[in-house]
């Protein structure tokens, strides 16, 4: 479902170009959880925001589904963010006026779902993650893992074909990271996701089904 | 879209209580500035034309004959009927003569309206109660001698003036007893100009009104039926166009019922205001966009799209500016209300008089205020809401929490705020009415106060970037972030603070501006009617030309014992490059004063004695403004009976005896030009000792063949 052909990214910052990828391609089924290593700085978050719609790639192709999202306009990805894609980030990324379950139910409005269901999904989702104690409460009065466990919500809100996660247990400390990363993994084995995930963190790289790795911008043989 | 106001915009504005509320107050002013103003022009043109309206009662037509009046002559050609009984005009029920004074009775204006009263009850209606109460069929039958009056009931109770009393009026004759001799209900044109109304007869009023000959306004009463454009072409046909012919309504819209300037000169002041209203959001949008990247971007990450973004922000303004709409509408209307009162409830020359008892204020106003408001709120946040739309989710992704400390609000603005302000100051300096007085203290505080506004913020910069490198020298990092935190704070509101100052000195100009147009309109007339008496064949508040008298009729008001010197005042409207100037001549040497003239331009002492050796002419600020090719010019030409002649201009002093310009001679200079021996009045000026009662009583006996009258 997910065909990354090729991909190439440039940076051209300051007077030297920044080759952050040259050429990667692999290729992800529904239910499979991959993950993505390597050193710092070798081009894994590129990848991630390239397929998140978040960059432009310098060349190169990303099929979801058989469609290019290479050439969507801005609209277009934006509403293919919200509707196919859940993120999964280091920092959280909630919004801090929100409460957990405003934070959940934004993906569903903005796509159109009436208040009432959307509330009961997120809910739902909230519940699932062992939040249901924790519906009414802002960002900066959860703990880290809760915090990580609103973001899994929100990226499941609109029940999407694909998790994208980078370093999702960097903030975390080991017993939260690892009841992410159980929730994670479940996401692709029990519901039949597509999940990529990047980290060099090995503890993660270990609930992956398969593992590719990257240096200086390539996948490399393994 | 509401979601996302609630859930985001709503919950930030809380977050920052000082920024919110600064922002809401600026457009509040804003808007307060544009309502009260809006409120004190509309009063006085609602009242000047609920005034001509409901004097005008059922009659159709008018006709009036501008500065001059309608000549006697009109009302009897058109109600003498012919052989047949018919009168000369087709469709013509009744030809009714009105004159219209406002007078005073104590500190209190009476707008006095005299009718015909053998006629007139067919074009308005009186209701009148007697001493019991009892209701009176033909209300105007008391109006038999020529010193009887009917006054507005409410305007008798509230100066406790009962049916029988006699009260003291200004007239062209000085101040003389009237007898009331009935109340009157306050409704219909008794109810006009706030009820301060008294009704009296036409044939009285022209003598005590300085109108021999003459009325105000012919009223026609149209037969059943007859159309009134027909017989307003008949009637134009029939009197020239000397004369007037239009419907009430149509008179009332044509008149301009206030100087131009001093409209347009209070509508750009409150417009200023308002645009300082679009920085203060300006600015706050900016600062909110920059800290808040991390969440737009965020946003931009779980779907909110670029156009959503945008409207997020705008949405947000909105918000501000119907919170500060209400306010401004609030203190608007109180603001306004309280100028109404102060400034207009009493007459003086520049003002349509109003009882100033109901200022006009209605929805419309509200709406245009409050779009007005939303409108400078869209303009301000239109650029800092685009410039959210450019986040891209990346940044966010990359960066941690740290990203929302972005730079503050950018030089550009600050400069373009100084810009704004000197330009509001280049308008206040250059547009004369705003520059009341070019020398004066006043505009020279003006002018510091909003270029030091303006510059407050570029000051504050450099002050702040300094400081921040001595703190970058600190070496501490905490303490480093910190200062720099604050600074950036004290940065970011430093131009709120600057447009809200701007926005409160053209708010405190708007007051000093109607404060000195009263002010020195009254001195102006106090000097410039400094005569003990003047004698005068019309009354010298109503700015009709007077019917002229001959300068030889000075001599026998010198004769009277008391009399110290007579002064020649002339006032003619002539023609100048398409407007209707004004000229005026005394013999200012005689009892010469100085401090009449208010000079804008021209040095004072060599001016004056140019002046007064027939050098040259004065020429007044509103000539300049209408034509300000005139502003340095060094001579006026005019048309004189000896062809074009060119007079040096002396100078420009401040003048309100026209709104469209007027050129001041001294008398001989004028003499010998025009070679017009008439005059408008004679200016008395009595000895110590003489008592001026005594005198008024000589001049009205000796001149009473040549019907001058005093005041
Ligand atoms: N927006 C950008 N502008 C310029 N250079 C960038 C940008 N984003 C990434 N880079 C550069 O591209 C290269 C790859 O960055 P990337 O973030 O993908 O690395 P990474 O593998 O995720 O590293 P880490 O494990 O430290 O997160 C780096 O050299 C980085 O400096
Ligand atoms: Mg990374």
């Amino acid at each position: 479902m997910l065909d990354v052909r090729d991909l190439k990214k440039t940076y051209h910052q300051g007077e030297v170009p920044v080759h952050a990828l040259r050429g990667v391609s692999f290729r992800l089924e529904p239910g499979e959880f991959l993950a993505v290593s390597g050193p710092s700085g070798s081009g894994k978050s590129t990848i991630l925001n390239l397929i998140g719609g978040l960059d432009d790639p310098t060349d190169g192709d990303i099929l979801i589904d058989g469609r290019s999202i290479v050439t969507l306009d801005d609209a277009e990805r934006t509403r293919m963010r919200r509707s196919r894609i859940g993120f999964i980030f280091q920092f959280f990324n909630l919004l801090p006026t929100m409460t957990a379950i405003e934070n959940v139910t934004l993906p569903l409005l903005l796509g159109g779902t009436a208040r009432k269901s959307a509330d009961q999904r997120a809910t739902e989702i909230l519940e699932r993650v062992g939040l249901g104690h924790r519906l009414h409460h802002r960002p900066t009065e959860l703990s880290g893992g809760e915090q990580q466990r609103v973001a899994i919500a929100r990226a499941l809100a609109f029940d999407p074909v694909l998790i994208l996660a980078d370093e999702p247990t960097g903030n975390l400390d080991t017993k939260s990271g690892t009841q992410v990363m159980e929730m994670i993994s479940a996401l692709a084995r029990d519901f039949g996701k597509a999940v990529l995930l990047v980290t060099h963190d090995p503890r993660s790289i270990s609930y992956a089904g398969r593992v590719i790795n990257i240096v200086d911008g390539l996948v490399e043989a393994a | 879209m509401l979601t996302l106001l609630r859930t985001v915009s709503l919950r930030r504005l809380r977050e920052h209580p000082f920024r919110t509320a600064l922002t809401v107050l600026g457009i509040g002013l804003g808007v307060a500035a544009f309502i009260s103003v809006q409120m004190i022009l509309d009063t006085m043109s609602d009242s000047y034309a609920s005034m001509v309206e409901t004097v005008a009662g059922k009659a159709q037509l008018q006709i009036t004959g501008g500065e001059a009046g309608v000549n006697e002559s009109v009302h009897t050609l058109l109600t003498t009927p012919d052989e047949n009984g018919r009168l000369p005009v087709d469709g013509v029920k009744a030809a009714l003569p009105t004159i219209q004074v406002i007078t005073r009775y104590g500190e209190d204006n009476l707008l006095l309206l005299a009718v015909d009263t053998l006629n007139d009850a067919t074009a308005r209606d009186y209701e009148m109660t007697g001493e019991d109460d009892v209701e009176i069929d033909d209300p105007l039958a008391f109006l038999n001698s020529q010193n009887s009056l009917l006054l507005n009931r409410e305007f008798a109770e509230r100066h406790g003036i009962a049916i029988g009393q006699t009260i003291d009026l200004l007239t062209s004759r000085g101040k003389k007893p009237f007898d009331v001799k009935g109340l009157l209900r306050s409704r219909g044109t008794a109810d006009t100009f706030g009820g301060n109304f008294a009704l009296m007869d036409v044939f009285a009023a022209q003598l005590y009104f300085g109108r021999q000959g003459t009325f105000d306004s012919i009223d026609i009463i149209l037969e059943d039926g007859a159309s009134a454009d027909a017989v307003a072409d008949a009637l134009a046909r029939r009197l020239g166009d000397q004369y007037e012919v239009a419907r009430p309504k149509q008179r009332s819209e044509s008149v301009e019922t206030m100087s131009r300037s001093f409209t347009l000169g209070l509508t750009v002041l409150s417009l200023v205001v308002l645009s300082m209203a679009g920085f203060i959001i300006l600015n706050a949008v900016t600062t909110t966009v920059y800290q808040r990247i991390r969440e737009i971007g965020i946003l931009r990450m779980v779907g909110v799209t670029r156009a959503r973004i945008w409207a997020l922000f705008i949405g947000e303004s909105i918000v501000l500016a119907l919170l500060g709409s209400a306010i401004g509408v609030a203190v608007g209307y109180a603001a306004g209300r309280a100028a109404v009162l102060y400034f207009i409830g009493q007459t003086s020359s520049v003002f349509v008089p109003t009882s100033g008892a109901d200022p006009t204020f209605h929805s419309a106003m509200v709406l245009r205020g409050t779009l007005l408001g939303i409108g400078v709120s869209i303009l301000g946040a239109a650029w800092p809401s685009f410039r959210a739309t450019r986040i891209t989710p990346l940044e966010v992704v990359r960066f941690g929490p740290g990203l929302s400390m972005g730079r503050g609000a950018a030089l550009r603005w600050w400069t373009g705020l100084a810009a704004v302000s000197a330009a509001a100051t280049l308008v206040c300096l250059s547009y004369p009415p705003l520059a009341n007085d070019l020398n004066g203290l006043r505009t020279a505080m003006l002018a510091i106060l909003v270029l030091s506004v303006a510059a407050t913020p570029v000051l504050m910069n450099i002050v702040l970037q300094n400081l921040s490198k001595i703190g970058a020298r600190l070496r501490t990092p905490l303490f480093r972030m910190s200062s720099e935190n604050v600074l950036r704070d004290l940065g970011r509101s430093s131009m709120t603070v600057a447009a809200f100052m701007v926005a409160l000195a053209v708010m405190f100009q708007i007051y000093i501006f109607m404060t000195s147009t009263k002010e020195e309109t009254k001195a102006w007339m106090n000097n410039a009617l400094r005569a003990d008496l003047v004698v005068t064949s019309s009354s010298a508040f109503v700015t009709r030309t007077s019917v002229p008298m001959e300068a030889s009729l000075s001599d026998t008001v010198s004769a009277i014992p008391g009399v110290d010197v007579v002064r020649h005042m002339r006032f003619r409207n002539v023609s100048y490059q398409g407007s209707r100037i004004s000229l005026l001549s005394i013999d200012f040497e005689k009892k010469f004063n100085p401090d009449r003239f208010l000079f804008i331009r021209g040095d004072r002492e060599s001016a004056l004695k140019a002046f007064l050796a027939n050098e040259g002419v004065f020429i007044s600020q509103a000539l300049v403004i209408h034509h300000p090719n005139l502003g340095d010019a060094a001579s006026i030409s005019l048309s004189t009976p000896s062809g074009k002649h060119s007079f040096r201009i002396l100078g420009v002093v401040r003048d309100y005896l026209s709104d469209e310009g007027v050129v001041t001679f001294n008398r001989p200079l004028y003499l010998e030009i025009y070679r017009d021996p008439l005059v408008d009045s004679f200016q008395v000026y009595l000895l110590p000792s003489a008592d001026s009662d005594d005198v008024r009583r000589e001049i009205d006996k000796g001149s009473a063949t040549r019907s001058t009258c005093s005041f």
